[in-house]
């Protein structure tokens, strides 16, 4: 079926371009923010009841604004790109529902573990916490994959009906068959998931070291930083995988001039996408990387402020991967199944009405991201978390 | 399409489930935020710890719903995708808005400030952790505002801020604006937060009359509960003044809701109000009388009329005249509405051959047929077009039943009047504590303290009720009048949601006896040993 | 408090009544035509409750000896 792009209305375009911007950088944040869900894995390094609360208590004071920040990632990909958010949710059911279900998991076991008569017991909300950092972020990263690799499906745009798994060469998991497809760059998908999970491994470890006070608990650190030299090692197979991937990979493409939008396959589409613009987004990339790497290495030689690097890092290559997913004529959710039903920036659009709306009510995110960073100060400037914080019964604490 | 009806039933069930589980939190949320802030600001305008006391312990129980509240809110932005992605398809331009509104301006503000407001006490300075305070209460307050402007979309999608684009072959919006500021969501925001105020207040009110009877926490009990009955006072009051005008809003808006709710089969003047009564389960088109519609009832006369239109005397259309349609009062037959809906669906479809064929003459005649005026008061200045009608194509299908067009009698029945009841004994509750605490008798009047603490669940039953006559109430459609329920749902197999409906109930069943047995165990220790 | 009610009292009766003549998917054409300018007052009427609300319970608090200093 094809389906031609829905305008070449300039300023509709510029107001999809903007929009696909800010689902980058939302994007780029969320994968910053997932640093809690890397500290939830790590559970098992703390040696004792107070190491494990410093713990629970560093983290439990920044679930909710990672959470928030996937709901409004979400919540963007809706308002911004309605036909993404109905096929991608729609079609690849079990993938979204499975983050869904780790999401709900997580929110009330920080509140519950270590309270008493929580009827499952501690063990159980660990549980929970673990397999929200470990399915959660890699399916998110597989999700994000999907980007690259196609999925496997085909619509109808006048009777609204959506089809998925119609390739003759594919399976139809409802989206899980991202991860065992292999004909279809399951491998490709599977590396993102780990190098995302290896990401927010080493941010969690990063953050907890910054977090909690590095004399008292000083065998804690010592320990994590030793979790961050081996996940470092994941980290760059998964992302020698995934850029090997990104160079090589035939990627899908078209032309943003042409009314018919029609989508072809072109070599080297994702590496020509990081060359274009003066080479921009591989500068960026590049920018991103180092600091990344930076963070990491300035931890391991014994400073407690590698999440500050690494965090920025890890937003700069967040941005830039989903840019390069949706940016220069490529199709951000591409379909093996029929290249013609890919959705671009162009045809899953909000009319340009309510992206023209929605781009005044974004004019408010700087203010948010700053009373955000204010708070972030006030909470922080007060000193790292300490044993008498987590003891003190007017506290809160967990 | 065709749907797999059984599918559609599961998909129902699922999101109905999660949204009243949901819905137990949430006002819980809204009412709690501002009466934990009320106590933080006495705190701080007297400097006095037992103040500050009464605000630790009454948001340690607040963040212990807080957080399954928030956590069963995201599932159903997933679901609309997931479960509901033609409806995400048809409205997302609509829809989308308000929930990305949503999560900028308000979830953002709820989190950040959550984390002061818990976690702040030796952190920050009292003006700050006051103001934070206030603004979680306000932040929380803000997402309901918005998710009901989304749900006031749904409830009454009017062509004066969205229209459907035969281009892309969905809704769009035209006037932000004016989906903002509707009354239908603004008086539904209104109803559901002062409903959260005064639940939020009978649980601080119940909770602490349990102390008085046990002769536990003298004081803290006596503070806590006079701030919640002054609260619930304003607030039970308030919400039925406005609960008046939301039922006028549905009555105009959403005649099916309401000739349900009230059992009403045959339109007429003067229609009266069932205070008490039996609704049978019958077919609008084989009843020929009202009184066949009940086992038995006692009626109000009159109300309806008065409540509905403000006028004693005014028609109130009844079930069967919104199938049939009544000439006399302008109403159109069913019949006619779903041919015109089909013709729209038909031009839409020659539009599209036009355009695949390149045939432009063709997409001109489909467009100009589609946006034609099929009746317009050119007083007022309102007209409706084929294209809004579209909705209506789906029952020109033959095997769509005309009595599917309006939502099952008893349940809705059932649900409105018992949240009714019940907002009226809230009422009659806080005079009654209110004024034996004014007059200093309640710390020994063991019959309101008794009744306080009896009614502390009543207000979940009010609150869900509420809920189930606003969405069963708008069946057959997700959208009134524009997208049935049936054209919404993904198409997907069977197990798939099934497989979800029973992970999430597991899901919901654990966590929400953990969520009870906690909060018991807070609530017997006490607010000395509550930390 | 008879303040408020008197208020509430002027807001709704000075609502529009319903006509005689209905749409033809029986919607009574006065709703269908949105009145923004209730709407907002109606936004309105939140802070306003809440205000009210909070110096009635200052209010009680004071009338019933509970709390003198505020």
């Amino acid at each position: 079926m094809t389906w031609a792009p829905i305008t070449v209305d300039a300023t509709h375009f510029y107001l999809q371009v903007y929009w696909w911007i800010i689902i980058a950088v939302l994007g780029g944040l969320f994968l910053l923010m997932t640093f809690v869900q890397g500290g939830q894995t790590l559970f098992h390094v703390a040696k004792d009841e107070m190491e494990e609360r410093a713990l629970v208590n560093s983290l439990g004071r920044k679930w909710e604004l990672t959470f928030t920040t996937l709901v409004l990632f979400g919540g963007a990909l809706y308002a911004a790109f309605p036909l993404f958010y109905s096929i991608s949710f729609g079609g690849a059911y079990w993938v979204w529902m499975l983050i869904l279900f780790a999401f709900v998991l997580q929110a009330v076991s920080y509140e519950y573990m270590n309270k008493p008569n929580n009827l499952i017991g501690k063990n159980a909300y660990k549980f929970f916490l673990y397999f929200n950092g470990v399915i959660g972020v890699v399916l998110f990263g597989a999700a994000v994959g999907t980007f690259f690799t196609g999925s496997n499906f085909s619509y109808d745009p006048v009777t609204r009906i959506l089809q998925w798994g119609t390739a003759p060469d594919g399976f139809n998991l409802r989206g899980l068959e991202a991860a065992i497809d292999f004909k279809h760059g399951a491998w490709f998908n599977l590396a993102m998931g780990v190098l995302l999970f290896a990401m927010a491994r080493i941010l969690g470890a990063l953050w907890l070291i910054n977090d909690v006070d590095n004399n008292e608990f000083s065998e804690l650190i010592e320990r994590l930083r030793g979790t961050v030299k081996r996940c470092f090692i994941v980290l760059l197979v998964a992302l020698l995988v995934v850029l090997f991937g990104l160079l090589t990979m035939k990627g899908y493409a078209y032309d943003i001039h042409d009314p018919t939008g029609k989508v072809y396959l072109e070599d080297g589409k994702y590496l020509h996408n990081l060359l274009s613009f003066g080479a921009l987004p591989l500068i960026v990339f590049l920018i991103g990387l180092v600091l990344y790497v930076w963070g990491v290495l300035a931890t391991l030689k014994g400073s407690n402020k590698g999440i500050w690097f690494s965090g920025l890092g890890t937003v700069l290559i967040g941005i830039i991967v989903i840019s390069i997913a949706g940016f220069f004529g490529t199709p951000f959710y591409p379909s093996y199944a029929d290249l013609q039903s890919s959705l671009t920036i162009q045809n899953s659009s909000g009319s340009k009405y309510a992206l023209m709306v929605m781009a005044w009510v974004s004019v408010a995110v700087p203010f948010v991201l700053g009373y955000i960073i204010w708070v972030w100060y006030q909470m922080k400037k007060g000193g790292p978390i300490t044993k008498e914080e987590i003891q003190d019964p007017e506290s809160h604490a967990y | 399409m065709n749907v797999d009806l059984t599918m559609l039933e599961w998909a129902r069930a699922q999101f109905a489930m999660t949204a009243l589980f949901h819905f137990f939190f949430v006002p819980f949320t809204l009412g709690m935020s501002f009466i934990v802030a009320f106590f933080e600001t006495i705190y701080v305008k007297t400097g006095k710890k037992e103040w500050k006391e009464i605000t630790q312990f009454w948001q340690l129980i607040f963040g212990i719903n807080f957080a399954l509240g928030l956590s069963t809110g995201i599932i159903h932005e997933f679901e609309f995708g997931t479960n509901w992605s033609t409806y995400s398809w048809v409205v997302g331009d609509l829809f989308g808005a308000p929930l990305a509104v949503e999560g900028i301006v308000a979830f953002f503000m709820e989190a950040t400030f959550a984390a002061i407001s818990f976690f702040g006490w030796k952190r920050v300075s009292k003006g700050v952790h006051l103001a934070s305070t206030w603004l979680l209460a306000i932040g929380s307050n803000l997402s309901a505002l918005w998710i009901l402007i989304a749900n006031g979309f749904m409830q009454h999608p009017s062509n004066e801020f969205g229209f459907f684009n035969i281009e892309t072959s969905r809704l769009e919006m035209s006037d932000f604006w004016t989906l903002i500021v509707q009354p239908v969501a603004q008086v539904k925001f209104l109803h559901v937060v002062t409903a959260g105020y005064t639940l939020a207040s009978i649980f601080v009110l119940g909770i602490s009359a349990l102390y008085l009877l046990k002769g536990k926490h003298k004081d803290f009990a006596k503070k806590s509960a006079a701030v919640a009955a002054a609260f619930g006072l304003i607030s039970s009051i308030f919400v039925a003044v406005i609960g008046d005008e939301h039922a006028y809003e549905v009555a105009n808006t959403q005649p099916t809701k309401i000739a349900s709710a009230e059992g009403l089969y045959v339109g007429e003047k003067g229609a009266p109000i069932v205070a008490i009564g039996i609704p049978k389960n019958l077919k609008a088109t084989e009843v020929t009388s009202n009184e066949e519609g009940f086992v038995f009832k006692i009626e109000l006369p009159k109300m309806l009329s008065l409540l509905g239109k403000r006028d004693p005397n005014a028609y109130v259309p009844g079930l069967k005249d919104l199938i049939e349609g009544n000439e006399e009062y302008g109403i159109w037959p069913l019949s006619k509405l779903a041919q015109i809906g089909k013709e729209a669906r038909e031009d839409l479809f020659k539009y599209h051959e036009a355009k695949k064929a390149g045939d432009k003459a063709g997409m001109e005649a489909a467009k100009a047929d589609f946006y034609k005026v099929v009746w317009e008061d050119k007083e007022k200045g309102i007209s409706l077009t084929k294209a809004d009608l579209i909705g209506y194509g789906y029952f020109a299908n033959s095997n769509v039943s005309p009595d599917l067009i309006y939502p099952p009698v008893p349940p809705v029945f059932y649900a409105f009047h018992i949240m009714v009841g019940l907002g009226f004994w809230f009422i009659l509750l806080f005079f009654m504590s209110w004024i034996s605490i004014v007059k200093g008798t309640f710390e020994n009047n063991t019959l309101v303290q008794k009744l306080a603490v009896i009614s502390v669940p009543l207000p979940w039953i009010a609150t869900s009720f509420g809920w189930m006559t606003a969405e069963i109430g708008r069946q057959p459609w997700t959208v009134f009048g524009v997208l049935p329920t049936a054209e919404s749902v993904t198409p997907i197999a069977l197990q798939n949601v099934q497989a979800t409906f029973f992970l999430f109930l597991t899901a919901f069943v654990i966590l929400g006896i953990a969520e009870l047995k906690i909060l018991f165990t807070v609530v017997k220790s006490g607010p000395k040993g509550a930390h | 408090m008879k303040k408020l009610i008197t208020l509430l009292m002027v807001f709704f009766g000075s609502l529009l009544m319903a006509s005689d003549k209905l749409m033809p998917n029986g919607i009574d054409p006065e709703v269908h035509k949105i009145d923004t300018t209730w709407g907002v007052i109606l936004f309105f009427m939140w802070p306003i409750l809440i205000i009210v609300s909070y110096k009635f319970v200052e209010f009680t608090l004071k009338k019933s000896g509970l709390e003198k200093d505020l």
